[in-house]
C-alpha cells in the first residue's frame, strides 16, 4: 500500500534534483568569483604614528582604513616590525623573530573585518606596555585580504597586496639616552658655476630612542648674514637608535639656476636614471647672481627629554660663474681695443692737421 | 498808445506776480533734489570698530550735468579728512552696473561727508565705484539702521539727486573655517593573479604583469617591498621548484644567460604631481630594475625593497612582471606557481 500518491513521490524527486542543481550552480559561481582576477585598493591613515607612553601603562591609537575598491573586502591586520634600512629613512620590513615579545603587547579592536566599497573603518590598536619596557619599539601594521586564496589556473602565480602603517612607540624612562651628532655636513661640490647647491646633513642617533631633530642652514657671505635660510627635516623624519640618516637640502635661489628639465610635466632622466638639468634664466632675479665664497652654518635642535639641544656644523663653498666672467672679460677687451683704436685714429688725424 | 503801455505794464506785473508770488499762496513746494532711482553703499567689512572700504552705487533720475558725488556716512563712522586717502577703483562691480563715469580720488573730505569727482551720468544707468583706502573709514559700534546719504551734485555744488542708504554694523562679520587633511596612503594592486604568456621553456617567458599604484600626501614619500612564498616556482604534483635565479646583489639577473625565476619591477609612472621622485636605488630596488625583457631581480622569502619615492604623489605606478626560464630536463607539471606579497608604506 502506498502511503503517498505516486505523483507526490515524483514531485519530491523533482524538487530534490532541482535543489541539487541550484546548489551546484551557486557553488560553481562561487568558485568562479574566487578565480576572478580581483584588484585590491586600500586607503590607510594616519602615517606614520608616533606614540609616547610610560612603562606599565596602556596606550591606544586609531588606525583608519578604507576599501577603495568596487567589491566587498574582508581584511586582516598582520603585526610586523621595522628598522632603519639605510640612511634616507627607508624602513626595512621584518617578520616577527624570536624574542620579539613587544609584538604581543598589541591587540586590535577587530583583527579581521569586512568593508563595503568606499567604507571607512576605524580600528583601535591597544598597546599594553609592561613595566619592564624601555626606549623605542617599531611596529608595522599590515592590512591585507584575510583570505586571498585565489584559485590558480595553469601558468598562474598569485599576488597578495598589503599596505602598512608604521608605528614608533617610545616607552619613556628616565635613563633613556637621547643624543644625536652631526657626522657629516657637506656640499656636493666645493665649486659651483651656478646654483643649486645641495647640502647633505648626516646625523647619527647614538641614543636609545628615536629622535626627530630639525632646524636650518643659514647661508652667509662675508659680513652679509642670512642670504638664505634653508629648512632641514621640516617633515620631522625620525632617526632610529644606532642608525644614521642623511637629510638633503637644496639652495636654488640664484640667477641663473640649474633646474630639472621637464617634459609633459615629468622630469627628464638620462640613461642612468638621473634627472637632466637645464639652465633657467629668470631675468626678474638678476639681483640673485651668486658670486664668491659662501659659508653655510647648520643649526639643528632636538629634545633630549629635558631641554632643546643644539647641534651645529659649518661648510664653505664657492660660486663662480666663470663662463659669464670670461664672456664679460672678452667683451670688455674688445671694447677697450676698439675705443683705444678710435682715440688713436682721431688723435693722429688731429695731430697731422696741426702739423700741416 | 498810453493805453497800450498800461496794458503791457499790467500784463508784466501780473506775469511777475504769477511767476514769483502766486506760487507761495498756492502752497507749491520749493525746488529740491530728486531721489536717486537706486542707491546703495556696501561695506567690505561690517564688524564693529573695523576699518573698511566699500562700494557706492547709484542710478540718477534727473537730467543734469553731474560734477561730483557726495557720500555722507552715518553718524558714528570715523572718516579720515584727507581727501587723497580716499582712493577709488571700478573693478569687481556688479555685472549690471557701469564703472562710475569720471570717478577719482576724493576732492573733499570733511566730517561725515566725502566728495568724489563725477562725470555726467546718464539717467537710468547704474554707476558703481569702490573706495579702497584701507584706513579711511572705520565702523562704529554694532547697531542697526545707520542712515547715510548719496548726493549727486552740479558744479557749485548744487544737489541734483539724493537718496539715503542704511547700514547695520555687527559684532563679528567673519566665520572662521578650519579643516584637517589627514595623512593618507593609497595602495592599489591591479589583480591577485598573474599569468605566464605561454608554457615555460628554455627561452624566457614572462607574465603579463600587474601594477601597484601608490598615492600619498606623506611628505617623506613611500617604500614598497615584495617577498616570495617559495623563492621559486613550486610544483606540488612534481615536488620540485624552479628556483629564483642569481643573488641579492643590487643588480638584476638576466635570464638570457641564466635559468630560473626572477621578478622585474618597472617604474611605469612617476607622477608629475607631487614632490616625490620614484627610484630604484642601490639597496633599495636596484635589484629589481630589469632593463630588458629577460632580466629581473632575485626573489627572497623575506621582504625585499623594490622601489621608493622621496615625497608626495598622486599616483606612482610600478609594474611587476615575473620571468622564468627552465632547462630541458625540468620535470613536467601544470601547477608550477608562487605567491608574491607586495606591501607598501609611508616612510618614517
Amino acid at each position: 500500500m502506498h502511503i503517498f500518491p505516486t505523483n507526490f513521490s515524483f514531485k519530491v524527486t523533482f524538487f530534490s534534483l532541482l535543489f541539487l542543481f541550484v546548489c551546484s550552480l551557486s557553488l560553481a559561481f562561487s568558485v568562479s568569483a574566487q578565480t576572478t582576477d580581483a584588484g585590491l585598493r586600500l586607503i590607510t591613515s594616519p602615517l606614520p604614528i608616533n606614540l609616547v607612553t610610560e612603562p606599565g601603562k596602556t596606550i591606544t591609537t586609531e588606525l583608519k582604513v578604507k576599501n577603495g575598491g568596487t567589491q566587498k573586502e574582508t581584511l586582516k591586520i598582520d603585526l610586523m616590525k621595522f628598522n632603519a634600512y639605510e640612511e634616507s629613512g627607508k624602513p626595512q620590513l621584518l617578520e616577527r623573530e624570536a624574542g620579539d615579545d613587544f609584538l604581543n603587547w598589541v591587540t586590535f579592536s577587530e583583527p579581521t573585518f569586512t568593508l563595503a566599497p568606499d567604507e571607512w573603518k576605524t580600528i583601535t590598536a591597544t598597546f599594553v606596555v609592561p613595566s619592564t619596557a624601555s626606549f623605542g619599539y617599531y611596529y608595522a601594521f599590515v592590512f591585507s585580504r584575510a583570505d586571498d586564496g585565489a584559485q590558480l589556473e595553469t601558468r598562474q602565480t598569485a599576488l597578495v597586496g598589503g599596505t602598512a602603517i608604521l608605528v614608533l612607540l617610545e616607552a619613556r624612562v628616565p635613563d633613556a639616552k637621547r643624543e644625536v651628532s652631526v657626522t657629516e655636513f657637506s656640499v656636493d661640490k666645493k665649486f659651483y658655476e651656478f646654483l643649486p647647491t645641495t647640502f647633505s646633513v648626516k646625523l647619527k642617533n647614538t641614543g636609545s630612542v628615536h629622535i626627530a631633530p630639525r632646524g636650518n642652514i643659514f647661508i652667509n657671505q662675508g659680513n652679509t648674514k642670512n642670504i638664505a635660510i634653508l629648512e632641514v627635516n621640516s617633515e620631522k623624519g625620525n632617526i632610529l637608535p644606532n642608525s644614521s640618516r642623511i637629510f638633503d637640502t637644496k639652495w636654488n635661489d640664484g640667477f641663473p639656476v640649474y633646474t630639472e628639465k621637464t617634459q609633459d610635466g615629468k622630469t627628464v632622466l638620462d640613461g642612468e636614471g638621473n634627472p637632466v638639468y637645464e639652465l633657467k634664466w629668470d631675468w626678474n632675479n638678476t639681483s640673485k647672481l651668486r658670486f664668491g665664497k659662501y659659508t653655510a652654518n647648520l643649526l639643528l635642535i632636538y629634545d633630549d627629554g629635558h631641554r632643546d639641544v643644539p647641534i651645529e656644523g659649518e661648510v664653505t663653498f664657492w660660486v663662480v660663474p666663470w663662463r659669464m666672467l670670461i664672456a664679460l672679460t672678452v667683451i670688455a677687451i674688445f671694447f677697450f681695443v676698439g675705443f683705444r683704436s678710435t682715440v688713436r685714429t682721431v688723435w693722429n688725424k688731429l695731430f697731422k692737421r696741426i702739423k700741416k | 498808445m498810453k493805453q497800450l503801455t498800461r496794458s503791457v505794464m499790467s500784463v508784466a506785473v501780473l506775469s511777475f506776480l504769477f511767476i514769483f508770488v502766486f506760487p507761495f499762496f498756492l502752497g507749491v513746494e520749493k525746488a529740491e533734489a530728486a531721489g536717486l532711482q537706486q542707491s546703495s553703499v556696501r561695506l567690505d567689512r561690517l564688524a564693529a570698530s573695523t576699518t573698511t572700504g566699500g562700494m557706492v552705487c547709484a542710478k540718477s533720475v534727473t537730467a543734469s550735468i553731474e560734477t561730483t558725488v557726495k557720500v555722507t556716512f552715518p553718524t558714528g563712522f570715523a572718516t579720515v579728512d584727507t581727501p587723497a586717502n580716499w582712493t577709488v577703483t571700478t573693478t569687481n562691480i556688479p555685472t549690471d552696473a557701469t564703472a562710475w563715469i569720471g570717478i577719482g580720488t576724493a576732492s573733499a573730505a570733511t566730517g561725515q561727508d566725502v566728495t568724489f569727482p563725477s562725470g555726467d551720468m546718464v539717467v537710468g544707468t547704474l554707476y558703481c565705484f569702490n573706495f579702497t583706502g584701507t584706513t579711511t573709514l572705520t565702523n562704529p559700534t554694532a547697531g542697526n539702521n545707520l542712515v547715510g546719504t548719496i548726493t549727486t551734485q552740479l558744479a557749485g555744488p548744487t544737489a541734483i539727486d539724493s537718496s539715503n542708504f542704511a547700514l547695520s554694523i555687527v559684532t563679528n562679520d567673519q566665520i572662521v573655517v578650519t579643516a584637517t587633511v589627514p595623512a593618507t596612503f593609497t595602495f592599489a594592486l591591479s589583480g591577485n593573479t598573474d599569468t605566464f604568456s605561454g608554457n615555460l621553456s628554455t627561452t624566457t617567458a614572462s607574465t603579463a604583469g600587474k601594477t601597484v599604484t601608490i598615492a600619498t600626501n606623506a611628505a617623506l614619500g613611500w617604500v614598497a617591498w615584495v617577498k616570495s612564498a617559495n623563492a621559486g616556482l613550486s610544483s606540488a604534483s612534481a615536488s620540485t621548484t624552479i628556483a629564483t635565479a642569481g643573488s641579492l646583489d643590487n643588480a638584476p639577473s638576466d635570464l638570457a644567460s641564466l635559468v630560473g625565476y626572477v621578478l622585474d619591477v618597472d617604474i611605469t609612472t612617476d607622477s608629475a604631481t607631487g614632490t616625490g621622485t620614484v627610484s630604484q636605488a642601490s639597496n633599495y630596488g636596484a635589484e629589481y630594475n630589469g632593463t630588458n625583457t629577460t632580466s629581473g631581480g632575485t626573489l627572497a622569502t623575506t621582504f625585499q625593497p623594490i622601489a621608493a619615492s622621496s615625497g608626495t604623489t598622486d599616483g606612482d605606478v610600478l609594474t611587476l612582471i615575473e620571468r622564468a626560464k627552465i632547462t630541458a630536463i625540468q620535470p613536467a607539471a601544470t601547477d608550477y606557481t608562487d605567491t608574491l606579497t607586495v606591501v607598501a608604506a609611508g616612510r618614517f
